[in-house]
């Protein structure tokens, strides 16, 4: 994502990947489907971040190129979003089920995970769209 | 559980932390196809798995264990959305006009949709067979050393 790997990058990502881990324990211990709402938040988040990215890439807008956004967006995308989302918790707990014969609830797993993560990411880069810096 | 919190939140920065700088050693920008994020899901899955498996095996496994590794390590350094993004057409402005029309198809979209499903069914096949190996590993033992302990 970056190629200047400075301090703020490597603390903000370390602070981010623990708001990041902490909230999908929560939602994954106490909530029911808890694991689902977190990739999904993730995936709406990173849709939005995505959009505005696009945006300032395309217009040139404020701080587009400033050291500082570049970061703040690191430690957002790969800090925070990325640890908030998890590709391994799914996979094992599909693996889980497929081992235990029940094929369908498996699939079924993987396709809320995923068709859920595009309509999420989807609704992000259309409310980047909408906001006020569009 | 606050402590089991703060070392969830721990295990989280360093999850984080491994991806981004494997993600230094080995960019994906010059890549066509991201290689490095498949890497980093394949083993953080089949680290997991393993995990979980030998877990399992041995219920003697410190309640901390599990969250710690497991939840805060293992599954913040592997990452969903970045997947879900980069499977999403390239650029949101022009292909969201275009997504109206169903014969668009954007660019690379054949082998984003191959990098899902290599996700999807690797990371599934790579979990199944750390708990595999686990079982294998430390099933049987942890089973002997049960018996062991109530003849005795």
């Amino acid at each position: 994502m970056i190629s200047e790997l400075n301090l703020l990058v490597v603390v903000g990502v370390a602070a981010g990947g623990a708001l990041g881990a902490v909230l999908r324990f929560l939602l994954d211990r106490y909530l029911r489907g808890g694991l689902l709402v977190a990739n999904t938040l993730a995936c709406l988040a990173l849709g939005y971040l995505y959009g505005e990215l696009s945006w300032l890439a395309e217009n040139g807008g404020p701080g587009a190129d400033s050291l500082l956004s570049a970061s703040v967006s690191t430690i957002l995308a790969l800090g925070v979003l990325g640890a908030l989302s998890t590709f391994a918790t799914v996979s094992v707990r599909v693996a889980q089920r497929w081992m235990a014969g029940h094929r369908l609830r498996a699939a079924g797993i993987w396709a809320a995970h995923v068709g859920l993560g595009f309509a999420a990411a989807a609704v992000g880069i259309a409310l980047s769209q909408l906001s006020g810096l569009y | 559980m606050v402590v089991l919190i703060a070392l969830v939140a721990l295990a989280g920065a360093c999850g984080a932390l491994l991806r981004l700088f494997i993600g230094e050693l080995i960019p994906e920008q010059g890549m066509k196809f991201p290689w490095t994020t498949l890497a980093v899901n394949l083993s953080g899955s089949g680290l997991l798995g393993l995990l979980l498996g030998a877990a399992n095996a041995r219920p003697k496994t410190p309640d901390w264990v599990v969250p710690t590794f497991g939840t805060g390590l293992l599954a913040s350094y592997t990452t969903f959305s970045a997947v879900i993004l980069a499977v999403m057409p390239s650029i949101p402005g022009e292909a969201y006009d275009e997504l109206a029309a169903v014969t668009y198809v954007s660019p690379g979209a054949m082998e984003m949709l191959t990098y899902l499903f290599l996700s999807i069914l690797g990371c599934t096949g790579a979990a199944a067979a750390g708990m595999t190996i686990s079982r294998a590993l430390f099933g049987q033992l942890g089973a002997e050393s049960a018996d062991l302990r109530s003849s005795s």
